[in-house]
């Protein structure tokens, strides 16, 4: 079989407004390739609309270097877009934003070669060698062109066959990319190790994965296509484009490369965002770049996904259909590298009026009204005082406000009463207990893991954040700290007793101070979009050289020392070689020879320019006053993973630098923010906006919010083994005190980094716990009890309502709410039987037991 | 029934609320699971999984070698079973009696000799993925029967689940309600799966219909989290006011003589109280064996701790249980599985225990229509390695699977959108199958 590549180049379009526009595309088809898609409409283009349609013209020129494409803006006229298959850019009116409007395209016309033909599926196939010149009239007065060439095929397996690969999901995590493969055949992770998979392809299992004679009867064929029982099922039709482009490759030799190999440097898509006002359908081109410096449109050799396919579908070949009102990613992987573009559909227009609850000089409201217009998204009402009294007493501080405080708070009428309470929290001395497991949690502070050091760790920890020092100085001293971790002075060495298995200490130090997940633990992406596999072993490499070391003369016997260890190093699992410790990008830091490489590393991680460090703490601030991270989760900062507002999150991360790296002025901007001020309500048309915080979203108490919860209201301590009667649970900092209570609640056990507030979940046990235990039930009709005090007094029954609400829900009852319990109260035979009963109820309600 | 007949009824505590005339409330339970059944046109199967947590010695209990090597063999004798031929470690004379009534695979080998990785390997079908979670067998039975038979959960562990005995990638709705607690304690109940004393069925009721009220009226949004919480609350509801369910967590009404029968020890509690569940309906029921505190890991003392603590009450629960099902002709539709992660090593070390011992384990099950009497594969002298048809944990799972009616080649999507069948390619052993 003769094996041909196609080149196409898209024509030179010139519009009326004089801007010219040229792109040379060099997609390589196999002769049974059915499909190409001229990609042009580059994003950050931006051209005014002309008044009149402009004429299009077209020339062709292959270029090394090609300059950017641009798509002329041109007035669309009554557009049939399901007639469109085959597009330079969009096809829909309605369409904003820097793409502008372009013309309806409604055939193209061969005008000149024939070495393709346009299948009535408006793909282009591929015929024979030589070049085709296709003319698309756009307009009355105007027309496109684009030029393919089709040439002969050059081997190239990390550019034509791995990312077909990846495109069918042959890597991924969950089949051949699996650590130890699949069924023998095991492939890198989205193909990040060309020269490995192009081994295990055609050398390994005695060379029957690839037959050159006979390419069809390849295993890797046979089995794709189904042919043969495969575990993974069918991945590929037989008479697909991507299996005979398999097979060509395979007939003509199966080699790695042809004589002019080049790499991808880089993929970006055609667009980069795109505003609609109404339903669309448009296509977007993955444009990859080499390091000879020629680009390509490799969109029908990437895998394709929506990140909410209510919003957007998109096909194999990146065309895109604009459904619902919302805004979602889509998400291209071309071999193993990752671009998304991110689609908005405003469903309605606002008026101004509409944004009233966010009106204010926050950046943060800014940011979010931006996004909320440009979805035409409303957001809910702002909270009464009350409601956010509640809010940020237990945001702050981990419990409810008392009703005294309540009624003050109510009762105020100072403009900047909020402000006032928020530094009187942020004052309290519980800030520093409640946020110190918070920050424990991040840390993994326990004595399962550091043993006798961990009382140490926890009050530095807590000296530090009660004098709000700045992050950057608090992970310097984690990771620079040596001496013994069981003592006052040196308590930040406990950080490194985890570097005893360096290559998971450095996976914990990315997640926490970084955001970057490296170990692939989540199977919904991975993380080699950043970092390689040689890349983590080397950033691995830094923490192989402190851990415990034997104690010195005059240690004390039962102590640890951390201190430097020559001999430390991480052996990389292909090489079997020892790696050298090697930042993944930015400068390389200077690293002193035979001594401790962590000051140059923790260096490298605070360092003003390192990307991911402001922006994974800010990231992991917000995640602890919404219900998710601008990133989600908070903990996954990749490219596959696009946060909800980047603007914003670049603009956390800059006031924090600027602030010094200190937590409490965050919290102020944040808190004082009207969007986290706003209702936890939502409304008809923005129910669907959690994400982009059109309201904000109620979020179960933590496990020690829940259960000082229960004890402030009820009057009744919890207990807790070996702890003094009294003991809040914010005073429970280590998971190793035993608490069903606790466990049941969802604590983090510390066993791993679980930092985000989505690490535990919502169970069964929770629901039996509330509702059907005597833990419950025994603190409300205790005799010891709120109940059994408050009935005492033999208050009138709207008085009992009122108690019980502000006790529980923090706020006032409604006249209805009043009225309503006042008669079941004076109806009951028992009243104190209702009350105990209204008051577990109460207890029970999601007003209670979230944090809204 | 309907809910103002019952309350009438049971304006009762608990004590004695669960006492009377039950039997004649069961009905609506079973009758929810006759019309599951009639949709599939047949009963559906239970699971008991004895877990034999920390990897039990096989040569010291279902793989013994008479004529093994001096610091293989071991301290125990063997002994006749019911089968001819298949000779049993002494310290399993009940198990003896019954084997005619089991499949004995002796020829379980796993590439794993690590807890969790094995552990992970045998519960879910699958070598551990660092870039996936498996779900568990029981997760997997719960996921495709549904997640509730009636009012009950589909998936229960006593006391809780085994690492990795959990829902993995499935959402959490199919992990096993864990029922904390010892059985064989007198005053045992299922921790705030029964309401406190005072609380009557009506009273129960009314608090529900006070917290609906309250949640009309509530200042608070819902979220993707209250309606889960809510949907939790909901099953909490019924099962707290259901009498059937009540009753199915009861082994107070077990009697005193089959209490007996299966051991009064934690175990053996368990294991009635597995049975109870089972004949309630709940499809898939893991007996987490804690030994009693000990583990069955025994690295060190390993003689004394299966003679005197780990094996006498499973020896006696589990023949007591298979007899159980038996009489009460529930063995065609419950399969009864024993295992753990791994076996130990054949070698003897200097602290008197044995070691991890991937190569070799045995495992037993019974019911379902499987085989009777069978004994499946075989180690070499010192119980070191398979000689002879070597089945991996991927196939127990299959043959499970299987036998509970799931065909273990269903593909679930995984979280990035691939199928993934149950099992990572194995089928169930064909030989047992009867």
């Amino acid at each position: 079989m003769e094996v041909y590549a196609y080149d196409i180049r898209s024509g030179k379009a010139r519009s009326r407004n004089g801007a010219a526009m040229s792109r040379s595309f060099a997609p390589i088809f196999c002769a049974s390739l059915l499909t190409l898609l001229a990609g042009c409409g580059r994003s950050g283009s931006s051209t005014a609309p002309p008044t009149a349609p402009p004429s299009v013209s077209g020339t062709t020129a292959q270029t090394s270097k090609p300059e950017p494409a641009q798509v002329a803006a041109i007035q669309a006229t009554a557009p049939k877009v399901e007639e469109l298959r085959l597009d330079l850019t969009v096809t829909a009116p309605g369409v904003t934003g820097p793409i502008g409007h372009v013309p309806e395209t409604k055939e193209w016309k061969r005008v000149e070669g024939d070495s393709v033909v346009i299948d009535s599926d408006g793909l282009i196939q591929p015929v024979k060698p030589g070049t085709t010149k296709l003319i698309a009239e756009t307009g009355p007065d105007a027309t496109a062109s684009v030029t393919v060439d089709v040439r002969p095929s050059e081997a190239d397996f990390p550019n034509e066959i791995l990312p077909i690969l990846t495109r069918h999901g042959c890597n991924s995590g969950g089949c051949h990319g699996r650590l130890d493969g699949q069924n023998g055949f095991k492939l890198s992770l989205f193909g990040y190790a060309a020269e490995q998979d192009h081994r295990s392809l055609v050398r390994e299992a005695g060379g029957r994965r690839v037959d050159v004679l006979r390419p069809r009867n390849s295993l890797v064929l046979l089995k794709a296509t189904g042919q043969v029982p495969h575990g993974g099922g069918q991945a590929l039709k037989p008479d697909s484009a991507d299996a005979g482009r398999l097979a060509a490759w395979i007939g003509s030799g199966a080699r790695f490369e042809g004589k002019s190999p080049r790499k991808v440097t880089g993929v970006e898509l055609s667009r980069k965002s795109v505003e609609t006002t109404v339903p669309a359908k448009l296509a977007i081109h993955v444009l990859a770049t080499f390091d000879d410096g020629s680009m390509r449109d490799v969109s029908a050799l990437s895998a394709w996904k929506s990140l909410d396919d209510r919003v957007a579908k998109v096909d194999p070949f990146g065309r895109v259909s604009v459904e619902e009102p919302g805004e979602t990613h889509i998400v291209a992987r071309f071999g193993s590298y990752v671009a998304t573009a991110r689609i908005v559909y405003a469903g309605s227009t606002l008026q101004d009026s509409d944004l009233a609850p966010l009106a204010g000089d926050s950046f943060i409201d800014r940011s979010v009204v931006n996004h909320l217009k440009a979805l035409g998204v409303a957001p809910s009402e702002p909270a009464d005082d009350a409601t956010f009294l509640r809010r940020v007493t237990l945001d702050l501080v981990g419990r409810l406000p008392e009703p005294a405080e309540i009624r003050r708070f109510v009762k105020d009428q100072s403009p900047e009463k909020r402000a006032k309470v928020v530094d009187a929290l942020l004052a309290d001395a519980d800030f520093v207990r409640f946020w110190s497991l918070k920050f424990g949690d991040l840390l993994s502070i326990s004595s399962a893991r550091q043993g006798n050091a961990s009382p140490f760790y926890l009050l530095w920890l807590q000296d530090r954040i009660g004098k709000d020092d700045p992050w950057v100085d608090t992970v310097r001293a984690l990771l620079t700290t040596r001496g013994m971790p069981a003592s006052r002075p040196d308590a930040a060495a406990a950080y490194s007793l985890e570097n005893a298995d360096p290559v998971a200490a450095s996976q914990l130090a990315a997640q926490r101070f970084l955001g970057l997940r490296l170990r692939c633990a989540q199977c919904h992406d991975h993380p080699f979009d950043v970092w390689t596999q040689t890349q983590a072993h080397e950033f691995a490499a830094f923490f192989a050289k402190v851990r415990p070391v034997p104690p010195q003369p005059g240690d004390a016997m039962s102590r640890l020392r951390i201190g430097y260890f020559a001999e430390g190093q991480v052996v990389h699992p292909l090489t079997k070689s020892p790696v050298a410790p090697h930042v993944p990008a930015g400068k390389q830091p200077e690293l002193p020879k035979d001594s401790d490489p962590l000051p140059a590393l923790a260096e490298w991680i605070t360092g003003a320019d390192n990307p991911f460090f402001a922006r994974a703490y800010v990231n992991w601030l917000w995640s602890q006053f919404f219900a998710t991270g601008l990133v989600d989760p908070a903990d996954d900062i990749s490219a596959s993973n696009p946060p909800s507002h980047p603007e914003l999150l670049d603009e956390l991360a800059k006031k924090f630098r600027e602030s010094g790296y200190r937590l409490k002025p965050m919290i102020r901007e944040i808190v004082a923010s009207r969007t986290y001020g706003l209702s936890s309500a939502p409304t008809e048309s923005n129910h669907l906006f959690a994400r982009f915080n059109a309201f904000q979203s109620a979020r179960r108490l933590s496990a020690q919010q829940s259960a000082d919860a229960l004890a402030q209201v009820t009057g009744v301590p919890n207990r807790y083994a070996n702890k003094p009667t009294g003991t809040r649970a914010i005073d429970i900092q280590d998971p190793s005190t035993a608490s069903p209570l606790l466990e049941t609640l969802g604590r983090c056990d510390r066993r791993d980094a679980c930092g985000t507030a989505s690490a535990t979940q919502i169970s069964l046990r929770q629901s039996l716990l509330w509702i059907g235990s005597d833990t419950v039930d025994g603190k409300v009709g205790a005799v010891s009890g709120y109940v059994k005090q408050l009935m005492d007094l033999e208050p009138e029954p709207d008085s009992i309502v009122e108690s019980l609400y502000l006790r529980t829900l923090s706020r006032f009852p409604t006249e209805t709410e009043k009225a309503h319990w006042r008669e079941s109260i004076e109806k009951a035979a028992d009243p104190v039987e209702i009350v105990e009963d209204l008051f577990w109820a109460l207890l029970n309600t999601r007003e209670f037991q979230f944090n809204h | 029934m309907t809910e103002s007949k019952t309350a009438a009824e049971f304006r009762i505590t608990r004590r004695t609320w669960l006492g009377l005339g039950l039997s004649s409330l069961i009905a609506p339970l079973a009758g929810s699971w006759a019309s599951a059944a009639a949709i599939e046109g047949k009963t559906p199967r239970s699971c008991i999984l004895v877990w034999l947590g920390g990897g039990a010695s096989h040569i010291d209990t279902f793989d013994p070698k008479p004529d093994a090597d001096a610091g293989v063999k071991g301290e125990f004798g063997t002994i006749d079973t019911v089968l001819p031929g298949v000779r049993l470690s002494e310290i399993l004379p009940n198990v003896a009696r019954v084997l005619d009534r089991t499949v004995l695979i002796r020829s379980l080998t796993s590439p794993e000799a690590d807890h969790d990785r094995a552990s992970h390997h045998i519960l879910t079908g699958w070598r551990p993925n660092p870039a996936l979670a498996y779900p568990s067998m029981g997760s997997v039975y719960a996921k495709v029967r549904g997640g509730l038979a009636g009012n009950l959960p589909n998936h229960v562990a006593i006391p809780s689940k085994p690492f990795f005995g959990g829902s993995g990638y499935l959402t959490s709705a199919c992990d096993p309600l864990d029922v904390p607690g010892d059985p064989n304690d007198p005053n045992f109940r299922i921790r705030d799966l029964t309401p406190p004393d005072k609380i009557t069925y009506e009273r129960m009721l009314r608090r529900k219909a006070m917290v609906e009220r309250l949640n009309d009226w509530s200042h608070a949004g819902e979220s993707a989290e209250t309606k889960a919480r809510a949907n939790f609350d909901r099953q909490t509801y019924q099962l707290l006011t259901s009498p059937a369910a009540q009753l199915a967590f009861r082994i107070q009404e077990e009697s005193p003589a089959i209490r007996d029968r299966y051991g009064r020890n934690a175990l053996g509690q368990s294991l009635l109280l597995a049975r109870r569940l089972v004949e309630q309906g709940i499809g898939y029921v893991t007996v987490n064996d804690r030994g009693g505190g000990l583990s069955w890991d025994t690295h060190a003392q390993n003689f004394p701790s299966l003679k005197d603590r780990l094996v006498p009450p499973l020896d006696q629960g589990l023949a007591a249980l298979i007899e159980d099902l038996d009489s009460r002709g529930l063995m065609d539709e419950t399969l009864v599985v024993v295992c753990g992660e791994f076996g130990r090593t054949p070698k003897i070390n200097p602290q008197a225990g044995r070691d991890h011992h991937g190569r070799a384990a045995s495992v037993l099950l019974a019911g379902c229509g499987l085989k009777r009497g069978l004994v499946l594969g075989r180690t070499d002298r010192n119980a070191d390695s398979v000689v002879d048809r070597a089945v991996t944990p991927a196939e127990v799972c299959a043959t499970v699977l299987s036998v509970l009616g799931i065909d273990p080649e269903t593909r679930f999507r995984s979280p990035d959108g691939r199928p993934i069948p149950l099992v990572d390619r194995a089928g169930p052993v064909a030989e047992i199958l009867a």
